[in-house]
């Protein structure tokens, strides 16, 4: 199981995700790897049931989060009833299976939760 | 830059292609706007507006193929693609074109033969335009990133499923006064949310959002003939103008967004627009927004400065964007009930205010209007095209 990696900008410190070379913030090319982890809040969310045929299940639940250090990432959310505002875990796994190729992707979870 | 005038429009019929392939479709929609121009010699330049040729028809090269169909020989030929937005790209680079007198006519035509292929994939398409690794992966649709964005847009500024009702409700009634729609069928509020046998006629495709909040998946292509205003007093036809034109982009992944209820380019692209013009929103008598899920056309009238924000939804329910109201808005059907195939839809929007400001919209015709707006919304917002369009003399 492996972190999803966030960039910081060397010359501002502007956290992005997915990484970014050339900040937004200042225009300035240049950022470190950091790791895309620890807490996050619920922004929004929604359940998806018109899916392709790369899922089986009747609907998909996916939402948009905020991590403490102002990152923000869609992913799929393993809760039942989501809040906006809840408190998250995140762990990646599996998403998603296009013909052989199996893609990893980032899950939330009511940390505490076995699976995080 | 010199003037740009809209001398010939036309289109086919949104829905199903049946037999046609998608070359039909343009060339149809084509040969219409040409017959309409009635130029004398061949247009100088064409451009094709189209999303997914590549991955729908198997056919690439659509601005060749266009020349070839239509005789065009040897007229300067391009396809434009910049995803739903592909339609608004290609009369915006046809303008420039003409406004940079590089050429004198052009044609420019967009369409979609997306009923090639089962919803889903029809779905799946659309969704390849989303981030590839922070979005599409996950299975998000476009209607997903709408449901998102509904989702807080309602919190914020207290706006009901029966109002995203009311937008359906009310494109689906113009949408009968216009033989191009692709759904001639009214629907009422009781149908919609209210009775029983609605959570089967009109279920969830992304919560909070409702069959009948997305548009159709459709066929169909559009086509107008730019031209410069010498030509275009030659033709003898109405004088519409190209007055404005506008187009801003922002992020790929809608997550980043500082605030995700807002659509900023659709703002700045109507802004520019309206800069250009010499115009601001109060001025315009009729629109055609970009109404791919309900909750947009209540947030673009806003965005493009017709309603204040979080108000949109409050014109919408007293009638103010209905045919007579003080701006109609969609008065087509937009494209949930004329219908959306990708490509042709800013090609369409163009088309549908072109014939108001003519007086050649038939039964749906406003009464006499002279300025009108257009906003073409690509991706989930990431690039928008804006058009102010002028009705001269």
């Amino acid at each position: 199981m492996t972190a999803f990696t966030a960039s910081v900008c060397r010359s501002c410190g502007a956290v992005a995700y997915p990484p970014r070379r050339r900040c937004r913030a200042c225009g300035k090319t240049g950022s470190d790897p950091v790791p895309l982890e620890g807490k996050a809040t619920l922004v929004t969310f929604t359940r998806v049931y018109n899916l392709s045929l790369a899922f089986e299940e009747r609907y998909i639940t996916v939402g948009i989060v905020e991590f403490q250090s102002g990152a923000r990432a869609l992913g799929r959310l393993a809760v039942d009833e989501p809040e906006i505002g809840m408190e998250l875990s995140c762990y990646v796994a599996p998403v998603r299976t296009v013909g052989y190729e199996t893609y990893e992707g980032l899950w939330f979870e009511r940390p505490g939760s076995p699976a995080a | 830059m010199r003037d740009t005038y809209i001398i010939g429009v036309g289109m086919t019929k949104f829905g199903r292609a049946g037999d046609w392939t998608l070359i039909d479709v343009l060339e149809y929609a084509a040969a219409r706007a040409l017959e309409d121009a009635g130029l004398g010699e061949n247009v100088e330049s064409v451009f094709v507006a189209n999303m997914g040729a590549g991955i729908l028809n198997r056919l690439s090269g659509l601005g060749s193929a266009m020349v070839d169909r239509l005789c065009l020989f040897p007229a300067a030929a391009e396809t434009v693609e910049n995803g739903p937005a592909s339609g608004g790209s290609a009369v915006k680079i046809g303008a420039m074109a003409v406004g940079s007198g590089a050429v004198d006519t052009a044609l420019v035509v967009g369409g979609e033969v997306m009923r090639a292929v089962t919803g889903w994939e029809a779905t799946d398409f659309v969704a390849t335009l989303t981030h590839p690794e922070a979005e599409y992966i996950y299975g998000v649709t476009l209607p997903a990133l709408a449901g998102m964005f509904a989702r807080l847009y309602m919190d914020k500024y207290g706006v009901t499923p029966e109002h995203l009702a009311m937008v359906a409700i009310k494109n689906h009634e113009n949408a009968m006064k216009n033989p191009d729609a692709h759904i001639q069928q009214t629907v009422t509020m009781e149908g919609l949310l209210h009775r029983p046998e609605a959570v089967v006629n009109n279920p969830y495709v992304a919560e909070p959002l409702r069959m009948f909040d997305c548009c159709p998946v459709s066929d169909g292509a559009a086509a107008v003939v730019l031209c410069s205003r010498e030509v275009a007093e030659r033709s003898g036809k109405p004088l519409v103008r190209i007055a404005g034109f506008g187009q801003a982009t922002d992020t790929h992944a809608v997550h980043e967004r500082e605030d995700p209820t807002e659509l900023a380019a659709v703002r700045t692209a109507a802004e520019r627009a309206f800069a250009m013009a010499g115009r601001k929103p109060a001025d315009v008598d009729v629109a055609e927004l970009h109404d791919a899920f309900t909750i947009l056309e209540i947030a673009q009238s806003e965005e493009a400065g017709f309603f204040e924000r979080g108000t949109g939804h409050i014109a919408l329910e007293k009638g103010e964007t209905r045919p007579g109201g003080r701006l109609p808005i969609n008065v087509s059907g937009g494209l949930k009930a004329r219908g959306h195939p990708v490509g042709a839809t800013g090609v369409a929007q163009v088309v549908e205010i072109a014939r108001h400001l003519r007086g050649e919209a038939g039964e749906r015709q406003i009464e006499k209007p002279r300025v009108g707006f257009t906003c073409n919304f690509g991706g989930f917002g990431n690039n928008v095209v804006c058009f102010v369009l002028e009705r001269e003399g």
